[in-house]
């Protein structure tokens, strides 16, 4: 798949790479395919690149990065039959960032992205009882490389 | 938008499987019960609504935006690698 975004030039990822969301994400529900762009300027995050829409992108991280220990995944049998979850599948669970008002990274541990690795389809999960916050602030001692340190992926 | 009246202890039906009844009425609040199915899934609208604004907020999130925070972390702290995976 060719993709032509706005900060990374024309992408090209292999389709058995491309990210299905039946649901899409909320208040994004059109858009179901998605891309990862794992690019070493942006770690920790990666860019999830909408492949209908490239106008639109997310920085995603591992939970890691905004909460010590393991995230608390709980999905529901709903979560799980979407997901099309079966024994062995280890789900990965990518965190939403956003920067808020006075400059800080945050992560959206309440709504959080699940992907099965295994068949690419992933869901926004929606964490109903539990006090994981919507914005938590960036943990990890975190700094991208210097702009221009490293050749940009694409012109 | 179906509009239904209901009193105290009445219900209405969603489908076969979800039942949803009034238990209490006080003041602005009404109670309801909700009966559904495991694979329903059922929340306050508001748990929608937060993560559908911020979902709007990250998508405005740009690589320059992330660039200029983490210039502004790099002055104190030594850049730490990690990945996203798979």
């Amino acid at each position: 798949m060719r993709i032509e975004t706005r900060h990374w030039g024309i992408v090209e990822i292999p389709d058995d790479q491309v990210i299905h969301m039946p649901e899409g994400l909320l208040g994004f529900e059109d858009l179901r395919r998605f891309v990862l762009l794992d690019l070493e300027e942006s770690r920790p995050f990666a860019w999830l690149l909408s492949a209908d829409d490239p106008e639109i992108s997310f920085a995603v991280a591992d939970p890691r990065h905004f909460r010590s220990g393991d995230y608390p995944l709980h999905l529901s049998a709903a979560d799980e039959d979407q997901l099309d979850l079966t024994a062995g599948d280890q789900p990965a669970v990518l965190v939403i960032a956003a920067v808020d008002a006075s400059g800080r990274v945050t992560g959206n541990l309440r709504g959080p992205i699940v992907l099965n690795t295994r068949n690419r389809i992933a869901r926004q999960l929606v964490t109903y009882g539990s006090s994981l916050p919507l914005r938590q602030p960036i943990l990890t001692a975190w700094a991208a490389p210097e702009p221009g340190a490293l050749p940009a992926k694409s012109a | 938008m179906l509009i239904l009246t209901r009193k105290l202890g009445e219900n209405i039906r969603i489908g076969d499987k979800i039942k949803v009844t009034i238990l209490d009425i006080k003041g602005g609040q009404v109670k309801l019960g909700i009966d559904a199915p495991p694979e329903v899934a059922v929340h306050r609208e508001e748990i929608y609504e937060r993560i559908r604004e911020e979902n709007e907020r990250a998508s405005g999130v740009t690589p320059k935006m992330l660039r200029e925070v983490a210039g502004v972390l790099r002055s104190t702290k030594k850049p730490r690698r990690g990945r996203v995976g798979p």
